[in-house]
């Protein structure tokens, strides 16, 4: 049994909306800062009884964060809407710290039975979970989401043939749940780390050689996971074999021992996971039988949009079906589209605030399940592409050769076999604006044109429930050192090593910023951060008093390592990468844990009362 | 030491920036929202109410102080610095912030004018910190994005730690 806390990730920035109703059209205009997907929207638009249109919903350019908390806004965007409407003046709304910490969003508390039919030598037959989900007070749309996100991938990074699972949604006084980073990914690993590591110490094996003789092997891949995840590529034990080498799982060892010859509590956790990234919009329906989807109407696929325009002097901008809470997505596009156009980053504006009654979207549009590397980001290098091609083309009949002669390179367009026949960029790429007529025969105007990426992988769930719950599958490895302090009970980190493979990275700077952010989050869930509430169900934790966001103080180093294997399914070849230690770090933490106290249960946050309740079973000091 | 009645609007002064600035306010209202609903200085950035998250921390006379458990009346005709004084004119970044722009120390940037204007005042008192000294003064600051390994390699490039 494990037990996963009740967190959130509370974005220093709240919740904000601002409304206005327009009494002679019927219809709202709300700009608030949400996160999506923008499947809320008809949510929200069925709640204030309008057609989709009459509700324009606008997202800014910049939000101080969400970590997926900034989903729930939705309800908030309803509510001030019809104030809007009730008092005929435009509404804003400004969420406080304590509401937010009172009411927000948290994500859901699991209680997770979890059993394997395993050999002598550790090797798994069959897994059987058992999780069990407090969504608070109310099931919000789209819950009780994080118990199907990882559907697919419930086996995790093993080679594990048959898996039965049952989920239960339990529904309390507290606070709802919701969106949160990692997404059921946190609660599923500590359960199935953890048993890892219990298999060890049960029949008295390496705990990372329990992970060896189960991992996934390189030859399966593409590999059709139990319960239907098609994980695209991968080579778990060689990533494995990288992280451990150079001397770093000896250096912990040593470490381990020389602390334990001292006289103190020091334990070594491993963690092995797969991060899926980029949602079937189809997940959440295998909660229902088959025969309710047959009759439901199929659910499936992921649809990313992103548009490139060229104005009337050849300058390029880009908009797209993201929100931006800080990932860096503006950078990462305009690196995508420049190196197609020929063209420096710099030259590209990037704006990504969303207006729903004139940009492109669908429902699965906004920033969540790691979505922007493998959906927004392919949409954007599509829609490059197109509009790189269509240049070729105009340029071709002006330069007087093939257009497969033709180059886009350091802002001119030209030919590849006579460098010196070339024309500036924007001369040619400002030819669909002031001079369409001339265009090559049958070509629409170059004036904009959208990337849309629907990847064929994400199927609907099958008869028996399996689905392909994600198109990409990262995977992370973690080893770590924990000491226990005997007189404070603190848990402190000594070592912590974490081994990525998000198959090509887009942007190294963005991508150990998104890991070092996980891994502090990762850090809070195992460590810290808790909603509580009394035996009455009285609320405890509304404050930063006393609901304890780690500083900089609480955060131990990290040793970041890469391994690549790109994705066969997107063109880019990049996974997501920015929920892995969310998922990870909880459950290596909490096995270094229970190797340094010899306890078979470790419940999360391990705050310093619940180090002393284990140290008193542990008969330690 | 001026008196005002709780049921009383009053008029605060103050020099924001360099320049002499005054609005209506009600006694019991935070500098926090004094800077950005009454003088429109919006950089400032509030996180808790509470004092502890650090976002809307500023100077006044020059000491970092939070602004949101300060009231407006309390700065009245006082020294008040806020992050929009940290880029010259034509929006030239100071040393500071380009350091924590070269070093990848914001995501989404809504803690970060906090701890600029924290940094501002302890580096003008102590300009070659340690790492720890450095971590002590951050420890005062949340932020939910970066995990602080950026903030902190921002502030050792411009005090020059090793």
């Amino acid at each position: 049994t494990t037990e996963f806390p009740r967190l959130a990730f509370t974005p220093i920035e709240c919740y904000v909306v601002v409304a206005e109703h327009n009494p002679a059209k019927g219809s709202y205009d709300v700009l608030a800062n949400f996160q999506g997907p923008f499947s809320m929207h008809p949510v929200m638009a069925r709640a204030l009884r309008v057609a989709g249109p009459k509700l324009r919903l606008r997202i800014p350019p910049d939000s101080g964060g969400s970590f997926g908390i900034k989903l729930s806004v939705f309800p908030y965007v309803v509510l001030i809407a019809l104030a809007a409407k009730i008092t005929g003046r435009p509404v804003k709304w400004v969420e406080d710290r304590i509401e937010h910490l009172v009411a927000a969003s948290s994500g859901p508390n699991r209680v997770t039975e979890i059993e394997a039919a395993i050999t002598k030598e550790g090797r798994i037959l069959g897994l059987k979970l058992d999780q069990l989900e407090d969504y608070g007070a109310f099931l919000r749309a789209p819950m009780p989401g994080p118990l199907y996100r990882m559907h697919g991938a419930v086996t995790g990074a093993y080679d594990i043939a048959n898996v039965e699972v049952t989920n239960r949604v339990v529904l309390t006084n507290k606070m709802p749940s919701s969106l949160i980073r990692g997404f059921g990914g946190p609660q599923l690993y500590l359960a199935l780390e953890r048993l890892m590591q219990r298999i060890a110490v049960e029949l008295e094996l390496d705990p990372l050689d329990v992970i060896r003789r189960n991992l996934i092997p390189a030859e399966k891949f593409p590999y059709h996971a139990a319960a239907g995840a098609l994980y695209d590529s991968g080579d778990y034990p060689r990533a494995v074999e990288k992280a451990v080498g150079s001397g770093r799982l000896d250096a912990l060892k040593r470490r381990r021992d020389e602390a334990r010859a001292a006289g103190r509590i020091y334990g070594i956790g491993f963690a092995a996971i797969v991060e899926p990234a980029m949602s079937n919009m189809g997940y959440l329906s295998t909660l229902m039988t088959a025969q309710a989807r047959e009759k439901a109407g199929p659910k499936n696929g992921a649809v990313s949009m992103a548009r490139v325009n060229i104005d009337p002097l050849g300058a390029v901008s880009v908009t797209a079906d993201v929100t931006v809470q800080g990932q860096s997505h503006e950078t990462v596009l305009a690196e995508i589209v420049s190196r197609e156009l020929g063209l420096k980053s710099d030259d590209i504006e990037v704006v990504l605030e969303i207006d729903t009654a004139k940009d492109q979207w669908s429902i699965a549009a906004g920033t969540y399940s790691s979505r922007f590397a493998s959906g927004t980001a392919v949409a954007a290098h599509l829609a490059a592409t197109q509009m790189r091609d269509k240049l070729k083309g105009i340029a071709a009949k002006q330069l007087n050769v093939l257009p497969d002669d033709v180059e886009l390179a350091q802002g001119k367009i030209r030919s590849r076999s006579n460098p010196d026949n070339a024309l500036p960029f924007g001369r040619v790429a400002a030819t669909s604006h002031w001079s369409p007529v001339m265009l090559p025969e049958n070509m629409a105007p170059a004036l904009s044109e959208t990337g849309i990426w629907s990847p064929p992988e994400l199927e609907p769930p099958t008869s028996d429930d399996r689905i392909n719950t994600s198109l990409t599958y990262g995977f992370v490895f973690d080893m770590c050192g924990v000491e226990i302090d005997p007189k404070t009970y603190q848990v402190r980190v000594d070592r912590y090593v974490t081994m990525h493979d998000a198959g090509r990275i887009l942007n190294p700077t963005i991508a150990e910023g998104q890991i070092r952010g996980a891994f502090a989050q990762g850090i809070a869930a195992a460590l810290y951060e808790e909603f509580t509430y009394n035996d009455e169900g009285a609320f405890l934790s509304g404050t930063f008093a006393d609901y304890l966001v780690p500083t900089v103080s609480e955060i131990p180093d990290v040793e970041i390592l890469h391994y690549s294997s790109p994705s066969p399914f997107t063109p880019l070849g990049a996974k997501g990468l920015a929920e892995g230690n969310c998922m990870s770090t909880p459950a290596c933490i909490a096995n270094a844990i229970a190797d340094a106290l010899g306890v078979a249960d470790v419940t999360l946050p391990a705050t310093p009362r619940r180090i002393h309740a284990l140290l008193a079973v542990s008969g330690k000091p | 030491m001026r008196r005002v009645n709780k049921s009383e609007k009053v008029r605060i002064a103050l020099m924001l920036n360099g320049r002499k600035l005054a609005a209506e306010a009600e006694s019991r209202m935070l500098l926090s929202d004094f800077l950005r609903q009454g003088l429109g200085a919006t950089g400032t950035h509030v996180g808790c109410e509470h004092g502890i998250c650090g976002a809307c921390t500023v100077l006044i006379d020059g000491v970092a102080t939070r602004s949101c458990l300060t009231l407006a009346v309390q700065a009245e005709n006082r020294e008040v610095r806020t992050v929009e004084s940290l880029a010259a004119p034509d929006g030239k970044l100071n040393t500071l912030q380009q350091a924590f722009r070269n070093n990848h120390a914001l995501q989404c940037g809504f803690c970060t004018p906090g701890i600029l204007m924290s940094f501002t005042d302890f580096l003008a008192r102590n300009p070659h910190p340690s790492e720890a000294e450095i971590r002590e003064v951050l420890s005062g600051h949340l932020c939910r994005c970066t995990g602080y390994a950026g903030i902190v390699a921002a502030i050792k490039e411009v005090a020059g730690t090793d």
